[in-house]
């Protein structure tokens, strides 16, 4: 999986590509810890560019929102489709983030 | 008064006339004794006075004919003797008459005797209507006990029909003529779990029928809608607040019984510990009181955990109300969990109800119970999971829609194959495949992961949890990984073609020991399609369980299979 980081209408945009799982968690995990440094705004998570989501996707998302949380930010998962929007819904994460 | 006089001697109805005109009461006289039983028949008299020896009937047998005519109530009467006889005063009082006098009569004793007389009418009018009114509030008593025996047998279920004939379930229940308030009711969720209610109200009659009422709705119908068990807890918990008066109490235990997974789930407020018996009659588990009833704590601090507790085959859950308990004998001893566990520990489970129903015999003894006393019995089945979820037959490869691969990989591929892509991109290559790859990448990698990093490596994913807790378990599991000497992990992939559908069924074993398949599949069945689980782990065989038709373990856990529907054939 691919990670980087942009900015879009003073938000914090966290752009990934590929496969999100379990594997992808050290890449994910350093581009956390700098958008969460970011001084702008909310903090956006792109999934369009994402093809597949597991559980361990799922938890690391967890653990951005409790970053976030820590400095104040709020964390919102835009753009997911197909099949990654489909685990998004099973699990409920539209109760503890914004879908957008 | 209104006083009717039998006389007939002028003299002597003129002297009585006198007196009693003069203290204003009114009056009519008649000669004889036919003619005044005439005319008592006709009009009612506060008193009769009648001489001894008048003619036709006499003063002793116009008496007795007037006060047989007006029982139960009474008729004072006061009969005029020409002189003072003993005997015949006698036979005055045996006729009926409340008092005599002897001529002549001075206006001193008949005021007098008449005094006597209005008291007691004035008595017996009191009495009769505080009986009149008892027996109003005993018919209204009465009404109210029909009224709330109809509603609870016909709340039992939406549709008016006890549904206590789940063949799972025993049901034995004496109510007391008060009637108790205890109630059961039972219903089957969707994927067919089996959800049973046993509740007892405070007080009895109407007042405690009326109680149980805000829980028996609801239950059938988010039971009906497959909602969890600690869901419909909470939601019986707020019903009983909004419903009832403040303190008002609903004392329940619900149970939720998962034939497929063999998991049974108690949420006890204020009722008797519950108990599980095996398929020896042996006592094994409890469920204790945990909670307060429904309606004594507001949502907030409602606590809808439950216990539980995985079965086999066999086992009993037993659940009854504190008044077969407090079931108290003509010596005055109560029935008690020694009397409850002597007629059921150690009986084949056909035998336990009847049993029980002749040990509270024995010990009531002809006396009338107290209570409502209430047993229920829920049976125990875990089913059978075949080996195969799918009917067993030959399959022949030729068959149409039908393939099948499998991969088996050991300690030196674990860590230089990235799998799930590989058996994704195989699969992806079958046409019926294409484009839904989506679901089969999260049941791969779910199934895949927890082979290998809880299977094979043992991690704990708790560890996940701790404060930068991902990390620790990356370099745990690189660490273990390396450490590695033996193990391996199969993954067999196939699609078959049944009933006009296509399925894809994974198969995955690994050669680790296994885990705890009982509690974590009871967690999974407790969560309903609302859970939103907000930890860092546990979250993968709950994303499978919601996409497959089918999850199912093996005994230990280092086996599973999962089935997928992906369309018509």
């Amino acid at each position: 999986m691919q990670a980087s980081i942009s900015s879009r209408d003073g938000n914090t945009v966290i752009v990934l590509n590929g496969r999100f799982d379990f594997n992808a968690h050290r890449e994910f995990r350093e581009t956390v810890d700098q958008a969460v440094k970011e001084v702008s705004g909310k903090i956006h998570v792109d999934l369009a560019g994402v093809e597949y989501l597991d559980s361990s996707a799922l938890g690391m998302l967890l653990m951005l929102r409790d970053k976030a949380k820590g400095a104040g930010k709020e964390v919102a998962l835009a753009n997911a489709r197909g099949a990654v929007k489909q685990v998004i819904d099973i699990a409920n994460f539209g109760k503890l983030f914004p879908l957008i | 008064m209104n006083i009717l006089l039998v006389e007939d001697s002028a003299a002597e109805v003129s002297a009585l006339s006198a007196i009693l005109h003069a203290q204003g009461h009114t009056l009519v006289v008649c000669a004889g004794g036919d003619a005044a039983l005439l005319q008592f028949s006709h009009q009612a008299y506060d008193v009769i006075i009648t001489g001894a020896f008048v003619p036709g009937l006499d003063g002793f047998a116009l008496t007795q004919a007037i006060q047989q005519r007006i029982v139960p109530r009474w008729q004072p009467v006061i009969i005029v003797f020409r002189e003072c006889d003993e005997g015949l005063q006698a036979r005055a009082i045996e006729a009926g008459a409340d008092s005599f006098l002897v001529a002549p009569v001075t206006a001193a004793t008949l005021n007098a005797r008449l005094m006597v007389i209005e008291r007691l009418q004035a008595m017996q009018r009191d009495a009769d209507a505080r009986m009149t009114q008892l027996s109003r509030f005993l018919a209204a008593e009465e009404e109210d006990l029909h009224i709330a025996r109809h509603l609870i047998e016909h709340q039992m279920s939406p549709d008016g029909v006890r549904r206590l004939e789940d063949p799972a379930i025993e049901v034995w229940q004496q109510t007391c003529t008060r009637l108790g308030g205890n109630m059961v009711s039972v219903n089957r969720a969707p994927n067919g779990v089996l959800h049973a209610m046993l509740g007892d109200a405070s007080g009895y009659g109407l007042s405690a029928c009326v109680s149980l009422l805000p829980l028996i709705a609801p239950f059938y119908r988010m039971t009906s809608k497959g909602l969890s068990l600690q869901t419909i807890v909470r939601e019986l918990n707020a019903k009983v607040r909004q419903a009832l008066p403040e303190n008002r109490a609903v004392a329940a235990q619900l149970v939720a019984v998962d034939t497929r997974e063999g998991v049974i789930s108690v949420w006890n407020g204020g009722m008797p510990t519950a108990f599980m018996l095996d398929g020896f009659g042996h006592h094994f588990m409890e469920f204790p009181l945990t909670h307060p009833p429904f309606g004594m704590v507001s949502d907030d601090d409602f606590d809808d955990r439950i216990e539980q507790h995985a079965f086999t085959r066999g086992e009993q859950l037993v659940l009854v109300t504190d008044g077969l308990l407090e079931a108290v004998g003509p010596l005055g001893k109560r029935f008690g969990e020694e009397g409850l566990a002597a007629s059921l520990v150690g009986l084949p489970r056909s035998q336990r109800r009847k049993e029980l129903m002749a040990a509270i015999d024995v010990h009531l003894a002809g006396e009338a119970p107290a209570d409502d006393m209430t047993l229920l019995l829920i049976d125990c089945e875990k089913e059978a999971i075949p080996a195969h979820p799918l009917p067993a037959k030959v399959v022949s490869p030729r068959q149409l829609g039908h393939w099948h691969f499998e991969l088996l990989i050991g300690v030196n591929e674990f860590s230089h194959i990235d799998v799930v892509p590989l058996l994704l991109d195989v699969v992806g290559r079958f046409e019926s495949m294409q484009g839904k790859t989506g679901e089969l990448f999260v049941i791969l990698s779910e199934l895949f992961n927890n082979a290998l990093d809880h299977g094979i490596l043992r991690l704990d994913s708790r560890l996940k949890h701790a404060h930068d807790g991902l990390e620790t378990w990356l370099l745990l599991r690189e660490e273990r990984l390396t450490a590695l000497s033996h193990g391996e992990i199969c993954i067999a992939v196939a699609q078959v073609n049944e009933g006009g559908r296509l399925w894809l069924r994974v198969h995955c074993r690994d050669s680790g020991p296994g885990f705890d398949v009982a509690s974590s599949l009871a967690r999974l069945a407790q969560q309903s399609q609302e859970h939103v689980d907000e930890r860092m782990h546990g979250r993968g065989l709950a994303l499978i369980k919601r996409m497959a038709e089918r999850l199912s373990f093996n005994e230990s856990g280092n086996e599973v299979t999962v089935l997928l529907p992906i369309g018509n054939a």
